[in-house]
C-alpha cells in the first residue's frame, strides 16, 4: 500500500473544498437538465438531483446548527479595525459592520430559500412521476429552476467566503477550527456519519481530494 | 412549436415563423449571458439582448393592438395580452438591471439584507446604501463583485426566455385557433401586414428583416411567399 504524502489541509480549507464540491455538482446538475431530451426520462437528472439536494440540505442544517454562535458574534469588529480608523471613517466602519452582520443573519434566510427552491424543483418532479417522457415546457421549467438554485448557493457560499470563513479563522484556533469542521461534515444521525465527507471527496479533482482526505475528520 | 414549420395554412400561421424567430435569438442571447458567467466582455451579448427587446417590447405591443384587440369576450385573448404585459415588465426589468453595471447583483443582496433589519435600522441604513455597497464592494473583491451581477443577469435573462417559450405556446394552443376561426383570409392579411411591418417609422421593414434573418432557408420562403401576398393587398408597406 502506497502512503499518500498530500499535505492534509487545514480546516478551513475543508469548507472551502466542500462549497467547491457543492458549485461542481451545481454545474454537474445544470448540464443534465440542459442535455435532457424531448420524450427523453427524467430518470437520470432525478438521481443526481436527490443526491445533490441530500447534500445541500445537510450542509445548510449543520451550518444553522453550529455556525450560528459564529454568525450572532459576526458585528464584532476583527482586530485593530475602526481602532486605528481616523475619525471620518469610523462612521463608515460603523455602517459596513451593521450592514454585513444583517447580510450573514440572512445566511439562514438564504438556507430556508435553497430549501424551498429544492422543495420546487421535487414537486415538479413528483408531478412528472408516471409521465413516460419529458416535454419541453417541464425541461424548460425544470432548468429555470435548478439555475435559480445554483446561483442561490453561490451568493450564498460567496457571502460565507468573504464574511464569516475569515472572521471563523481568526476567531477560533486550529482545534476548535477542527472540531467546527468535523461537526459541519459528519451526521452522527446516520447509520454511516461520515458520508458528506465521501460525497465531497468523490466531487473534488485528485490534488484537492488527496489533501481533504488527509485530514483526519470525523474517523472517532 | 417544435415541429418543423413547412407551410403556412392561415395567414396568421406567419406567427409561427416570428416564434421561431424568437427562439433562435432568445436561445442565442441565453447562450451568451450564460458564457458571460466565466466573465469577459459584454458586447456582443449586449448587441443580441437589444436586438431581442426591442423586437420584443414591440411585438407584444402591436398583437395586443391589431390580433388580440379585436378579440371580444374572450378570456385567452385577455390572457394573452396579461402574458404580454408580464413579458414588458420582466424585459424592462432586465434593461434597468443592466443599466446598474458590475454592481447591481451586489446592491440588491444589500437591499434584501438592509430590508429584513429592524425599522429604526432600516431607514438608517437605507440612506446609506450606496455608501454601504462600495464598502462591501472592497471586503468581497471585484471580481467576485462582478460574478455575482452575472450569474444574476443570466438567471433573468433565462427567466424571460422560459416565460417567452411559454407565452408563445399557450398563444399557440389558444389565441391562433380563435384567429383562425373568427378572422377571414383577407382580415387576417390586414392583421399580418401590421404585425411584421412598422408604418411608423423611417424603415418599415425593420421586422420582416429580421425574421429573415433568424429564419432558415425553408421557413424564410414561406415568409418570402407570404410577403408577396402582402404586396398584391397593401403595395405601400409590402
Amino acid at each position: 500500500m502506497t502512503e499518500s504524502t498530500a499535505r492534509a489541509c487545514t480546516p478551513m480549507d475543508t469548507v472551502l473544498l466542500t462549497h467547491k464540491a457543492l458549485r461542481s455538482e451545481a454545474t454537474r446538475i445544470e448540464e443534465i437538465v440542459r442535455d435532457l431530451d424531448e420524450g427523453g426520462s427524467l430518470q437520470p437528472f432525478n438521481l443526481a438531483f436527490n443526491t445533490w439536494a441530500t447534500a445541500l440540505v445537510f450542509h445548510a442544517e449543520q451550518e444553522d446548527k453550529y455556525l450560528i454562535d459564529h454568525l450572532n458574534h459576526y458585528g464584532e469588529p476583527c482586530s485593530g479595525e475602526s481602532v486605528s480608523s481616523p475619525p471620518s471613517q469610523n462612521g463608515s466602519s460603523q455602517l459596513l459592520m451593521e450592514v454585513r452582520a444583517a447580510m450573514v443573519a440572512q445566511e439562514e434566510e438564504l438556507h430556508q430559500k435553497m430549501i424551498e427552491k429544492i422543495e420546487e424543483v421535487l414537486s415538479v418532479l413528483q408531478e412528472d412521476i408516471g409521465e413516460t417522457s419529458v416535454i419541453r415546457r417541464t425541461i424548460q421549467h425544470l432548468y429555470r429552476q435548478v439555475v435559480a438554485l445554483r446561483i442561490a448557493l453561490e451568493d450564498h457560499l460567496d457571502t460565507e467566503e468573504a464574511l464569516v470563513l475569515p472572521r471563523i479563522e481568526e476567531n477560533l484556533d486550529e482545534p476548535q477550527q477542527l472540531e467546527l469542521a468535523e461537526n459541519l461534515l459528519t451526521d452522527p444521525d446516520s447509520e454511516e456519519p461520515r458520508w458528506m465527507i465521501q460525497w465531497v471527496s468523490e466531487r473534488l479533482g485528485s490534488e484537492d481530494r488527496e489533501s481533504f482526505d488527509a485530514l483526519d475528520m470525523g474517523s472517532n | 412549436m417544435a415541429q418543423e414549420i413547412t407551410s403556412l395554412d392561415s395567414p396568421i400561421d406567419a406567427m409561427l415563423l416570428m416564434h421561431q424567430a424568437y427562439e433562435a435569438i432568445s436561445q442565442r442571447v441565453e447562450n451568451l449571458a450564460a458564457e458571460g458567467q466565466q466573465g469577459g466582455d459584454l458586447q456582443a451579448f449586449k448587441q443580441e439582448f437589444d436586438a431581442w427587446i426591442t423586437q420584443l417590447l414591440h411585438h407584444a405591443t402591436a398583437e395586443d393592438l391589431y390580433m388580440t384587440g379585436p378579440i371580444n369576450d374572450s378570456q385567452p385573448a385577455r390572457d394573452n395580452e396579461s402574458e404580454h404585459a408580464e413579458l414588458a415588465g420582466q424585459g424592462t426589468d432586465l434593461v434597468n438591471f443592466m443599466v446598474r453595471g458590475d454592481e447591481a447583483g451586489l446592491s440588491d443582496s444589500v437591499k434584501a439584507a438592509v430590508m429584513g433589519l429592524e425599522d429604526a435600522e432600516h431607514k438608517a441604513l437605507a440612506q446609506d446604501l450606496q455608501e454601504v455597497a462600495d464598502l462591501l464592494k472592497k471586503e468581497i473583491g471585484q471580481d467576485k463583485v462582478t460574478a455575482r451581477t452575472r450569474r444574476h443577469l443570466y438567471q433573468r435573462v433565462m427567466a424571460l426566455h422560459v416565460l417567452e417559450f411559454d407565452h408563445f405556446e399557450n398563444e399557440e394552443a389558444f389565441v391562433l385557433p380563435l384567429v383562425r376561426e373568427g378572422f377571414s383570409e383577407q382580415q387576417q392579411l390586414d392583421m399580418v401586414d401590421r404585425l411584421l411591418f412598422d408604418g411608423n417609422t423611417d424603415n418599415p421593414r425593420w421586422i420582416i428583416d429580421w425574421m429573415a434573418s433568424e429564419l432558415p432557408p425553408t421557413q424564410r420562403g414561406l415568409l418570402l411567399d407570404l410577403e408577396k401576398r402582402l404586396a398584391e393587398v397593401h403595395p405601400v408597406t409590402g
